[in-house]
């Protein structure tokens, strides 16, 4: 479904900023190269032909959370006076904990048969915004809504100063 | 290139994200580990509603992207939080219940 | 290779006239101030100074780069470059007169927002990694701007995006049989500021802010690297002027002028620029808390208000 190069060159850039994202001291670093993550991911989902979900991905993701991330480190280097870092602990233990997620999780796959890839009898592009406002799929999208809006009020009033 | 790679590539991603949930000291450190799982569950949702050819697969993705929100917003308010009264943001120096 | 070389060449002359442009905008913009400030403006450089961009551009080029100690070497050589590109690339989508310059998508809506916000980056990083206190500030302030604009920007294009229907630029102006800012009035007047706001021009221009935070984000960049940072600059300003008149005032339709429709769309992107100058030429700069109370009480209870209300008419009609 994806031309061969392309994936190749996404997956390389997948694996390297997942590590680089996990393992840079600097969190600043740490949190572009989630940015370069959720970039490319949004590239496998325009792929999968879900332009609107890539887009969107991009737009909050890479424009909205992670921008908020950088204000965050930005504002606690501030307080601190030099660039934050942040060390490991329990590494050996960890390491092997998600090793062993990891393997469980490829053995999982490997071992299911897959169904073949089927064509879109629609266009998503179209098909999506009917799909979210006229179906079934109503009501989470307006508990959607007010999560957000608990949300909101619960970091002001976390945040807020007395 | 089929639906496993992709399986796989996220799975990659998920571990890497405990990994990071489990080693690193800064909780804004592992806030960012949070969101790489996020990501891979979400890349799992996309993957498999291509390959049943259903627009739904991108519906719970944009779900998953609205929650990140909230619990990004959440997560960074409880940071700072902590900020003002610890003094730190190492999530292993957090460990008295009683102020 | 055919298309490929088209799309190759299309592009090279589309970021040479841009640039071209940014030149005289910047020349006419520093006239415009002279006019109004009852000065002559730049005058040296050629007749009427018509020179001057050109010859403040091979300055640029030519002079010593002076790099902080404490940078950051990738994200400092990174930081201009992004905020350059995110708002040149943009324009290959933009439909000057009927159809786009070299490619045509159908969310090419979505590509132009999600591009063009990513000139934020480019400050923020340019702020963090000159490694001073300065610079610092003009990127922290830059994010938290564009964080609180960043939503009434979109509500605002959310209604538009209900009333046309789709999310290509192209059928949004074809749709406009009435330019959208006669029934989104509010819409309009949001993403104008918002706009306005994401360029960091004057009102707004807390990043930079000069008589605080020295030149901020770019207070430690020189020569080629500062020009970087000023071309994506006046692009960007392009780009949001090119959005409003493709959103709100109906973008090459001239409605009942003959006129070929790419010129109607350069005239409605100059007039929208002159309007731009004439909010530097006469406004000072907002303080910090008054720009996040304007954006969180204001605009945004107001891009609310505006997307229910045309969602109500689009029901009912």
């Amino acid at each position: 479904m994806i031309n061969p190069v392309l994936y190749g060159i996404f997956t390389f850039l997948l694996f390297v900023f997942s590590i680089l994202t996990i393992a840079h001291r600097d969190l600043m670093k740490a949190s572009l190269s989630l940015a370069v993550v959720l970039f490319v991911t949004a590239f496998f989902y325009i792929a999968f032909k879900f332009e609107f979900l890539g887009w969107t991905q991009i737009l909050l993701y890479v424009g909205g959370i992670v921008v908020l991330i950088l204000f965050v480190i930005m504002l606690a280097r501030e307080y601190v006076g030099k660039p934050l870092e942040s060390g490991f602990r329990r590494t050996w233990l960890g390491g092997l904990v998600s090793a062993l997620i990891f393997i469980f999780l490829l053995w999982v796959i490997l071992s299911t048969e897959f169904p073949e890839i089927q064509n879109f009898s629609t266009e998503p592009v179209k098909d999506l915004p009917n799909l979210l406002l006229a179906t079934h799929y109503v009501l989470p999208f307006e508990v959607l809504s007010l999560l957000l809006l608990a949300a909101l009020f619960g970091g002001i009033v976390i945040a807020r100063r007395e | 290139m089929g639906v496993k790679a992709i399986l796989i590539l996220s799975a990659f991603m998920f571990s890497l994200g405990v990994f990071g949930i489990l080693t690193r000291r800064s909780a804004l450190g592992i806030l960012i580990a949070l969101e790489l799982i996020f990501n891979a569950a979400n890349l799992n949702f996309a993957a498999f509603g291509r390959m049943f050819g259903k627009v739904e697969g991108s519906i719970f993705p944009l779900f998953g992207i609205a929650i990140t929100v909230c619990e990004v917003v959440l997560g960074f308010a409880i940071i700072f939080y902590l900020y003002r009264v610890r003094k730190t943001t190492k999530a292993d120096e957090i460990d008295i219940l009683k102020g | 290779m055919i298309p490929f070389l088209t799309v190759f060449i299309k592009s090279v002359i589309l970021i040479l006239v841009l640039t071209l442009i940014v030149a005289y905008m910047v020349y006419l913009e520093r006239k415009f101030l002279g006019w109004v400030q009852n000065r002559y403006g730049p005058n040296r450089a050629g007749p009427f100074g018509i020179f001057q961009s050109i010859a403040d551009a091979v300055k640029l080029i030519l002079k010593e780069e002076v790099f902080p100690e404490k940078r950051d070497r990738i994200l400092y050589f990174i930081a201009p470059v992004i905020t350059a590109v995110s708002a040149f690339i943009p324009f290959s989508l933009i439909p000057i007169g009927s159809k786009p310059v070299i490619a045509d998508i159908n969310t090419s809506l979505l590509f132009v927002l999600v591009i063009a916000g990513f000139s934020t980056y480019g400050i923020v990083l340019g702020g963090v990694s000159s490694g001073s206190k300065y610079p610092l500030f003009g990127g922290l302030r830059s994010a938290a701007q564009f964080l609180s604009f960043e939503i009434p920007f979109l509500l605002s294009i959310t209604a538009v995006i209900l009333q046309a229907e789709t999310f290509s630029l192209k059928k949004i102006i074809e749709s406009q049989h009435i330019p959208y800012i006669f029934p989104q009035f509010a819409g309009f007047l949001v993403f104008f500021l918002a706009g306005l706001a994401d360029t960091g021009r004057i009102p707004f221009d807390l990043p930079e802010a000069e008589s605080e935070l020295v030149g901020g984000y770019n207070t430690e960049y020189s020569g080629i690297k500062f020009a970087w940072f000023f071309l994506g600059e006046y692009a960007h300003l392009i780009l949001i002027s090119s959005l409003i008149v493709v959103l709100y005032l109906g973008g090459g339709n001239a409605y009942f002028i003959p006129l070929p429709s790419f010129l109607v769309f350069l005239i409605k992107i100059a007039f929208v620029i002159f309007i731009f100058y004439w909010i530097r030429t006469s406004l000072p700069r907002v303080r910090f808390d008054q720009l996040m109370k304007f954006s969180w009480k204001f605009l945004i209870p107001l891009s609310f208000l505006n997307l229910i209300v045309v969602s109500i008419f689009k029901v009912v009609l």
